[in-house]
């Protein structure tokens, strides 16, 4: 979605309404994994996730907020890539 | 030369009137966790429902008896009873996912409150039912329906590896639960039994002739064909965009993402378009199939063409269910959870409206000459068998893959 | 009565009645029989209506049967239409008088006067 918005070829609404529900799933996840116990060796791991959770749901809402600015869009989509590559190694090793 | 332009048009209509919600969801999450692996299970389903449709129709045809008809009648009051309240419950879960899909559509393109929406989706669809006659209805759902034909356009220009998609239309087998529970979701997502109900009614409303029934089976084999080709470009457009980031789609939103991905803001709103005409038609049905159900169980007088103090419980019903999808979507479950127990469900009791059309389809005191022959047998049992193992899976997949979550 | 005619009649059971202006009303819920013991039984009358469906439920449900879809109270939940009535037996039973003489269709008749109050109805 942030490289479509860089590229302009998405819709304001759109980015608005669909980007609304993925950061409410990013805050809700974070929320879990926030609330549910955790053994002390996943302590690191977990917070990191939580982290980028938020980190995640905060690029998405910057998007929401400003969609018309490309310049942000390209870097989101940047930060989102590696973010994604994180959470996937992170995925992995939990 | 006027025939086969309205053939043309009727196939049309036919294949922006396939897709419902429940291709939507399902084929959008087999290309995302499984690529192309999935693309078999569509033309399992579409023949399959090609096989009850034409079952059906000729059965309309014939012997002048629409499905619920045929239920009622073959299998008796108490299984018909249990039947007919099964299909009742699927049918109103699968129109609130309807109506709920249409609603968050139509989100996706105005950014107003869903609550409002929903509203809309419902009244909109309600008024254009009771004002605009049926003909002009299937029309203009079914044409604009066909905006989805972006998907398939789509699966082309992202140029997958076509051998990869060969491969996938290849039954295989993978043991994991999940995979199972996908074969499951994406059969039963072709296999829409409230389509063929309603097809059936529509037989005996246009009062199809023995001399129209050939014509009448190549029609609907072409639409569906055409429509599930639809459907695999569904899968093989996620399998291109959201495999390889792991995406697991659980929005409609992240379906049209696909289109956007191809074509930009025009594959989005072509999509968006398609994807609300697609399921504004597929609730249409869904609402009059349940109509049709209750009143052909009962013995009430029914018709889409006629007038509503013509047949006033079966006008009654069709207005009780979409009130009463409404209060369900207004509760704010998610549409998509909905579409999921929505397909399941009808999975599970397919076999029930199946087996008395297909032992009333073989039967010459019914059908005369027009009985099944060995093709028609051949397939009506095969699938039988098909419907029995996947209705019986069904339900434990489901639990066991935490729905698809895995 | 023999045998295929005793199917016969059974063939009749759940099929869809339509009166003679074409108009669908109702079904044959259950059927009425007539004889003394020792005679072969005729079938005297069609009974149409809900109200009859707790006796063909299985014995454990049909106190829940009868609540829910009525006990048989002549007139109310259920109509008797004499087999003399019957015109035709087809894909449907052709009756020979209108559904409203009969007594038969009178949820759709009550539900008319409410839906002819719509619109363009």
């Amino acid at each position: 979605m942030a490289g479509d918005l860089a590229r302009g070829r998405t819709k304001t609404t759109f980015v608005r309404v669909h980007g609304a529900e993925l950061s409410a799933q990013a805050e809700h996840e974070a929320e879990k994994l926030n609330d549910d116990p955790v053994a002390p060796e996943l302590k690191m791991p977990i917070e990191e996730a939580i982290k980028l959770a938020a980190d995640i749901g905060g690029a998405i809402d910057d998007m929401r907020v400003s969609p018309q600015d490309r310049e942000q869009a390209r870097q989101d989509e940047v930060k989102l890539r590696h973010w994604a590559g994180r959470a996937d190694r992170l995925a992995e090793t939990l | 030369m006027k025939k086969i332009f309205q053939v043309a048009l009727g196939i049309i209509a036919a294949i922006g009137g396939f897709v419902d919600i429940g291709e939507l969801v399902f084929n959008t999450q087999a290309g995302a966790v499984y690529r192309y692996q999935l693309l078999w299970a569509v033309p399992v389903g579409v023949i399959g429902i090609v096989v009850f449709a034409e079952m059906t129709g000729r059965v309309a045809t014939v012997s002048g008896r629409p499905v619920f008809d045929v239920v009622r009648m073959r299998m008796g009051l108490n299984v018909g009873l249990v039947t007919l309240v099964a299909s009742l419950l699927i049918n109103l879960v699968t129109l609130a996912a309807e109506v709920g899909g249409a609603a968050i559509v139509l989100q996706l393109l105005f950014d107003v409150n869903v609550s409002t929406l929903i509203l809309v989706a419902v009244v909109g669809l309600v008024l254009i039912v009771y004002f605009v006659p049926f003909g002009g209805i299937e029309r203009i759902f079914g044409y604009l329906g066909c905006a989805l034909l972006v998907y398939v356009a789509a699966a082309v220009h992202l140029r997958p590896d076509w051998h990869q998609v060969a491969q996938g239309l290849v039954p295989s087998w993978h043991s994991s639960a999940l995979y199972a529970y996908f074969v499951v979701g994406v059969i039963g997502a072709a296999l829409i039994p409230y389509e063929v109900y309603f097809y059936s009614s529509g037989a005996i409303e246009d009062r199809w002739t023995l001399r129209d029934l050939s014509l009448n089976r190549a029609n609907s084999v072409l639409g569906f064909t055409l429509g599930g080709i639809l459907s695999v470009a569904l899968i093989v457009v996620a399998g291109e965009v959201f495999f390889a980031p792991k995406v697991q789609p659980g929005y409609l939103g992240t379906t049209a993402l696909g289109a956007q991905h191809a074509y930009g803001e025009a594959g989005l709103l072509l999509a968006l378009l398609g994807m609300l005409f697609a399921v504004g038609g597929a609730a249409v049905e869904c609402a009059f199939s349940g109509a049709y159900t209750l009143a052909q169980f009962a013995g009430w007088e029914w018709g889409k063409y006629r007038r509503p103090r013509e047949a006033p419980r079966f006008t009654l019903a069709w207005l009780i269910f979409f009130a009463l999808a409404f209060v369900i979507v207004e509760t704010g479950v998610d549409p998509v959870l909905l579409t999921e127990y929505a397909v399941i469900l009808s999975v599970v009791a397919l076999p029930l409206t199946y087996l008395p059309v297909l032992l009333v389809a073989r039967d010459r005191t019914f059908m005369g000459e027009r009985a099944n022959g060995l093709l028609a047998n051949t397939f009506g049992w095969l699938y039988f068998a098909i419907l029995l193992v996947v209705s019986l899976a069904a339900i434990p997949l489901m639990l066991v893959t935490d729905g698809g979550a895995g | 009565m023999g045998g295929d005619r005793m199917d016969l009649v059974y063939r009749v059971l759940d099929d869809q009645l339509v009166d003679v202006d074409g108009r669908r009303c109702g079904r044959v819920d259950d059927l009425e029989f007539e004889g003394d013991l020792g005679e072969p039984p005729r079938v005297s009358a069609i009974l149409s209506g809900s109200g009859v469906w707790h006796r063909r439920m299985p014995r454990r449900l049909r106190a829940i049967g009868a609540r829910l879809f009525g006990s048989g109270v002549v007139g109310r939940d259920v109509i008797r239409v004499p087999w003399t009535q019957v015109e035709d037996i087809s894909s449907v039973i052709q009756l020979k008088s209108k559904a409203r003489e009969l007594g038969l269709a009178q949820g759709d008749d009550r539900d008319a006067t409410f839906v002819a109050k719509l619109p363009r109805s």
